[in-house]
Parts: C-alpha cells; sequence; structure tokens
C-alpha cells in the first residue's frame, strides 16, 4: 500500500491531470480515478462503455485487473484513458 | 541660446572608458557579470547604440509622456470607468497590473545591472535611462491601480502577486529570473531587450491599447502605449550586441539565446495576452483576435528584425505557427476550469455569438476545445456547478510552469525526461529543448506539482493549494466575471420540450 | 489581416517606418513620411489606437521640418517618442531627422556566411 501519483491524459480532455491512486489498484480501479476527473467534467461519458488504461503511446491496454505496482510504471508517468 | 547638434558632441561625453591599471579587466568587468565572453576587448567600444538620446533629452521627454498618461487617468477619473466597464474588461486590468508593474521595477535592476557591468561604454549610458524607464514603469502601474484597491480587493495583486505563490507567480519568476537576472548583461540583453521587449511586449502594450480605447479605457490604452514608448527607445539596447556576437564568430550563440527566449516568451504571453484578447475583451470591441496581433508584431515585424540581423527564424517555427492556434485556447479552458486560483474574475467568452467568433478565427475550434466547453455549459445548465471546477490539479510543466495543455482528440500529451534521478515533464518538445539547454541552470526548480507531491503544501487538498498561492488570503479567488449571466441563451436553448 | 493593404495591392516590400500613436502627431507624420519619400511606395494602416506608417524598400527618412510644416508649429525631433510606441526596422535618431532602415538592403543575396562590418550610419 503506497499513494502512488500518477498523470492522466483521458481521451478527449484538453489538459494532463494529477490523479493519486495507490499501488494495490487494479488498473480499473485507477482507470474509474482518472474518469471521476475528466468523465462529467471536461469529457462527456459514454455509458456502457468501460474505460481502459495504457501507456502514454503504447496500443495495448493493460488488463483491468492488473495492479498498478506491475505495470512499471513510476510515479508522475502518464496513463492514457480512453473509453473502449 | 545656440545649441550644439548632438551629434557634435554625443560620442564624446558618453563614452566614459578607462583602461583599469590596479584591477585586471576580469575584476573590473566578472565574466559571470558582464557576459559577452569571446569578444576582443576593443570591440566593446564600437558599441554604438541606435536610439540615442542625452539625459536632458530624457528628462523632457518623459516629463511629456507622464503628463499625458497622468493627465488622462486625473480626467477620466470621475468617469466611473470600473462600474461602466464590462466585468471581462477589469479582470483584464487586474492581470495586466498584477503580472506586470513588480516585474518592470525588477527590470530596473536588470537595466541597473548593464550600467554597472556592461563592457561597451554606449551600453552603460543608454542602460542608465531604460533603468530609470523600468522605475516609472513600475511606479505608475502601481499607482494607476490603486484607485479600484477600495471598490476590489482583487486589485491588491498589483502589488503582491510576485511576492506570492500563485502558480501565475511561479510561471512569471521562473521566466523574468531566467531571462532578467541570471544571465551576463551582454546576454541578458539579447533574451530581454531584443527577444522579449522589441518582440512580445509590443502585443500587450500595443495591442491591447487598441481594445483599451474601443472598451472607453483611455486612461489604460494611454498608459500602455506611454510605456512602450520608453520599451521601443531601450529595447535597442540588445541589436549592436547580436551584431557584434554574429561578427565575431558567436552566430550560433545568439540564434540560441533568442530561440529560448522567443518560446519562453510566447508562452508566457498566451497567458497575459491570449487569454484576454480572444475571451474577456467584450465582442463588440476586438480589434483583433490574439493570433491576428501575433502574425501582426511577432510573424512578421519581429522576424523581420531577426532576419535583418542574417540570424533564422528559430529551428520551431512550424511547431510555433501550429501553436498560435492552440495552446492559448487549452490555458484559458485551464484558467476558468480553476477559476478558484485566479485573482481575476474570468470571462468565459463562450456564448453563442463568441463561439461564432472563435470559429471563424480558428476554424475547427468548435469540435475541440468547443466540445470540453459543451460539458461543462451542461453541468452549468443542468445545476451541477460543482463539477465544472476540477477535483485535483493539472500537470505542470517543468520549464514554462503553466498547466500541459493540448487540443483535444489532436496535440495533448506529455513530454518528459529523466535527469539525474529525477522526472520532468514539459508542455512541449520546446520545453524540454530548453532545459536541455543548461540542465544545471533549470534541474533545481520545483513547480507547482513537486512542491505538492514533495509535501510543501499543507493540508494536501485543494484548500492547502488555494491558501499556499494567496487565494483567500490575499482576496477572494476568481468566480466567472459575469456572474454566469453569459449562459442564459444555452438555458433557453437546452430547455426540455414542453 | 496582416495582409491587409490599401487599394489592395500586394503587401508591401521590406517595410520600415513609425508606429505611433493615432491623432494629430500622427497624421502629421504620415504626410511628412509620404513627403520625405515621395519616390517610394508608402502604406499608412490605421489600427485603432495606433496607425502603422511603412514605406518600402528598407528606408524611410523623417525630416523634423517636414514635420513641422504638417503641423504648422514647431516640432523637436526627440518629441516624436513621446507618440511612438514601436517602429519598424532599425533607427537612427538625429536632431534633424530619424531615419529607419534594414541592414540586409533589398535584393541582397541572403546567406548563412557571417555577415560583414556593418553598414557604417550616414
Amino acid at each position: 500500500m503506497a499513494l502512488f501519483p500518477i498523470s492522466s491524459k483521458f481521451e478527449g480532455d484538453f489538459v494532463l491531470k494529477l490523479v493519486p491512486v495507490d499501488t494495490e489498484n487494479t488498473m480499473a480501479e485507477v482507470a474509474a480515478a482518472a474518469a471521476e476527473h475528466s468523465v462529467g467534467v471536461h469529457v462527456p461519458d459514454q455509458p456502457g462503455r468501460p474505460i481502459r488504461a495504457r501507456a502514454e503511446g503504447s496500443t495495448e491496454a493493460y488488463p483491468l485487473d492488473m495492479k498498478l505496482s506491475e505495470t512499471g510504471l513510476g510515479p508522475t508517468d502518464t496513463v492514457e484513458f480512453y473509453f473502449e | 541660446m545656440a545649441l550644439l547638434e548632438r551629434s557634435a558632441w554625443y560620442d564624446l561625453a558618453r563614452s566614459t572608458e578607462w583602461t583599469p591599471s590596479y584591477i585586471s579587466q576580469d575584476e573590473l568587468f566578472p565574466p559571470e557579470m558582464s557576459g559577452g565572453e569571446g569578444i576582443p576587448a576593443e570591440v566593446w567600444s564600437t558599441y554604438d547604440e541606435p536610439y540615442k538620446v542625452t539625459y536632458r533629452e530624457y528628462v523632457d521627454v518623459q516629463r511629456q509622456k507622464d503628463e499625458g498618461a497622468y493627465s488622462v487617468k486625473a480626467a477620466l477619473e470621475r468617469a466611473d470607468l470600473y462600474n461602466k466597464a464590462d466585468p471581462g474588461w477589469i479582470s483584464i486590468l487586474k492581470e495586466h497590473y498584477a503580472a506586470v508593474a513588480l516585474v518592470e521595477y525588477g527590470a530596473s535592476f536588470q537595466e541597473a545591472r548593464y550600467v554597472r557591468w556592461s563592457k561597451a561604454p554606449g551600453m552603460r549610458n543608454m542602460a542608465t535611462f531604460g533603468m530609470l524607464d523600468e522605475m516609472r514603469h513600475g511606479q505608475i502601474q502601481l499607482y494607476f491601480p490603486h484607485e479600484y484597491i477600495g471598490k476590489d480587493r482583487q486589485f491588491d495583486w498589483s502589488h503582491q502577486m510576485m511576492w506570492s505563490n500563485n502558480w501565475v507567480a511561479l510561471g512569471a519568476r521562473h521566466f523574468f529570473d531566467d531571462m532578467l537576472m541570471t544571465r551576463g548583461a551582454a546576454e541578458t540583453s539579447i533574451s530581454a531587450n531584443f527577444a522579449f521587449e522589441t518582440g512580445f511586449t509590443n502585443l500587450q502594450f500595443i495591442g491591447l491599447s487598441g481594445d483599451a480605447a474601443n472598451a472607453g479605457d483611455f486612461t489604460f490604452s494611454k498608459l500602455i502605449q506611454s510605456i512602450q514608448s520608453d520599451e521601443a527607445r531601450h529595447a535597442q539596447l540588445g541589436t549592436p550586441l547580436l551584431q557584434m556576437m554574429i561578427e565575431n564568430g558567436q552566430k550560433a550563440k545568439a540564434q540560441n539565446l533568442i530561440d529560448i527566449a522567443f518560446w519562453r516568451s510566447y508562452r508566457l504571453f498566451t497567458i497575459l495576452s491570449g487569454i484576454p484578447m480572444d475571451y474577456y475583451v467584450p465582442l463588440e470591441v476586438r480589434e483583433s483576435s490574439f493570433k491576428e496581433f501575433m502574425e501582426e508584431w511577432i510573424v512578421t515585424q519581429f522576424m523581420k528584425s531577426i532576419e535583418d540581423l542574417g540570424l533564422s527564424k528559430p529551428w520551431y517555427w512550424d511547431i510555433f505557427l501550429r501553436d498560435l492556434d492552440e495552446h492559448h485556447h487549452g490555458q484559458h479552458l485551464g484558467t476558468y476550469s480553476w477559476r478558484p486560483t485566479l485573482w481575476w474574475n474570468p470571462a468565459a467568452g463562450v456564448s453563442p455569438e463568441e463561439r461564432d467568433w472563435l470559429e471563424e478565427k480558428y476554424p475547427g475550434w468548435n469540435d475541440t476545445f468547443g466540445k470540453v466547453w459543451d460539458v461543462m455549459i451542461d453541468n452549468f445548465v443542468s445545476g451541477r456547478p460543482e463539477k465544472t471546477v476540477p477535483g485535483t490539479l493539472p500537470m505542470i510543466c517543468n520549464v514554462s510552469q503553466l498547466p500541459i495543455v493540448g487540443t483535444p482528440g489532436v496535440s495533448l500529451k506529455d513530454t518528459s525526461i529523466v535527469f539525474e534521478g529525477r522526472k520532468y515533464h514539459f508542455a512541449s518538445e520546446v520545453d524540454k529543448w530548453i532545459f536541455e539547454q543548461d540542465p544545471e541552470r533549470y534541474k533545481h526548480h520545483k513547480n507547482l506539482i513537486d512542491r505538492f507531491l514533495g509535501g510543501e503544501i499543507q493540508p494536501a487538498n485543494l484548500d492547502g493549494v488555494l491558501e499556499y498561492m494567496g487565494l483567500g488570503v490575499i482576496s477572494p479567488g476568481g468566480d466567472d466575471a459575469h456572474g454566469y449571466a453569459w449562459l442564459e441563451a444555452y438555458k433557453t436553448a437546452l430547455a426540455p420540450a414542453g | 489581416m496582416t495582409n491587409h493593404t490599401p487599394g489592395g495591392l500586394p503587401p508591401i516590400a521590406d517595410p520600415v517606418g513609425p508606429v505611433v500613436q493615432a491623432g494629430e502627431l500622427a497624421d502629421a507624420v504620415a504626410e511628412a513620411v509620404r513627403i520625405d519619400n515621395d519616390d517610394k511606395r508608402v502604406d499608412v494602416r490605421s489600427r485603432g489606437s495606433y496607425v502603422r506608417i511603412e514605406v518600402e524598400g528598407g528606408e524611410c527618412i523623417l525630416r523634423r521640418t517636414t514635420i513641422e510644416e504638417q503641423l504648422g508649429r514647431p516640432f523637436k525631433m526627440r518629441d516624436l517618442e513621446v507618440s511612438m510606441p514601436s517602429f519598424v526596422g532599425r533607427i537612427e535618431t538625429g536632431t534633424e531627422q530619424f531615419r529607419f532602415w534594414l541592414g540586409q538592403r533589398p535584393g541582397a543575396a541572403q546567406t548563412d556566411t557571417e555577415p560583414t562590418t556593418q553598414e557604417v550610419p550616414a
């Protein structure tokens, strides 16, 4: 358990946002935390479509049940979030 | 009384120069203070300032300038601009005075350093006038907003801003420390006088003066043109230095200094000029868009000055031209969203008519930045104002100190490096390039996010951040300039049928 | 906008000249520039609170006596500064005339070599 900041680049948003999460969070939980600061704030909701996460520039999404600590991401690394 | 022509005695009178015998040249002009290393000693005395003025002339002309500006102010004081002007215009005044007044006073130290440390006698002489100019700019731009403090506490930032840790202050200090305060006299003159003053200050101090006159604020219009008439003179300090560097085999160094200063100035002016010109100035009085003013003053006029010296456009020219359509729109969305962090009340500037104007000036705006505004407008209209202010902080650039923004779906990206084990984030390739030009210079600075994550800001939440920035301390933070009246058009449009 | 020129002419080549606060002096200076550079194209563009006065070909002469004639009263060259927030090109400031000019002479080949010595102001 450790607080871990990431930089969220949410599809459709105009600004990178600091999102505090936890190393024990799954990527589904990380995506939900990022969504809280973008969806319905600066990005329209797309109900029913899951939000996925991938390393910036990657085409491969992280598995939803992967833990943040297993991704190899460092503090404040930028993660891309998008509606599947 | 018949006076000699100035040209008959000027060169002799201003060339106060001697050869030291008790100390070395390097002790008289320490390289770290004087700069211009590698330029032969005998070359310095050939520095020929293009804009010549004597002390007698200076005092006479400056008196006329002050008389003009102060008499317009006095004549219009009873006109009650504060209550009659559009609130968006008042926000421009708050932003301008706070961002500018103390910086100008700081610039008098920059000029004072030339007076002492420049190795060129002509430059020391001209810089004396430049130093007095900048004192005038500091004083007059503290005095003019003073009449508004009794009406609105946010005007107190005119004096307080540069001493605060507001995010804009962090950006301004980082910029001005880099450009004005921490390089040798010769290098500073190229960054500050040539790139910043002959280039970018025109944008705010002349471009905005037209909008001011149209908005009925003749006091401000007169004031900023008066200030710029000083700048037009002392900004010329840099040109002969550039010439000397180029002629002595230092063209690459000169180009590098300009490339750094140009981008840094441009990004700063997206906040100072870009946002106000395209969003705060009432639609009916806008003279030109920010991009059009940039094309007039920078792309055309300033670039001609650079090329006239035999230098080139900055290497990132194509990036810059694209950025003119993008960056300040993102910064406006950011400043409006995080409006509690401002000391002014931002105008949204996105009523249906204003959006038409934006779409005309920046084709594609509605499909990109406009989409984000649609979400915010929906929140306002549907009674969810709490969703219109983000619950976290933006990521911030380690050079510009501004939020890392981009065109939604097009150009938002992180640009980062790891240097000596620390991760740095940048708002563009050019900001990263600037860092890499001299990491030792930039590596120690902590941006707002570094401070927040490092535990320097307590409590570590948004309230703690606001207090750290001086909001609720110096004055209340920002809220919509027009009390959200602009939403009425959308309420009608979005009202459920029946 | 920046390409807008009077009479729909193409943009002026190698423009130089003063930018003057709108008003009586701006009008007089514009007229004086036309007179003092009568063999060259002169564009005068009103931009609201300021006026751009631009002469083609990289040189603009502005004489004190010509301004005086236009104003109908004595004028000191240094007083132009009061109303001149900017100018295009480089400047040479005398008591009888100002000169705005470009160092890279029009038509001169632009090369990447280090420029030779600066043209000595007249």
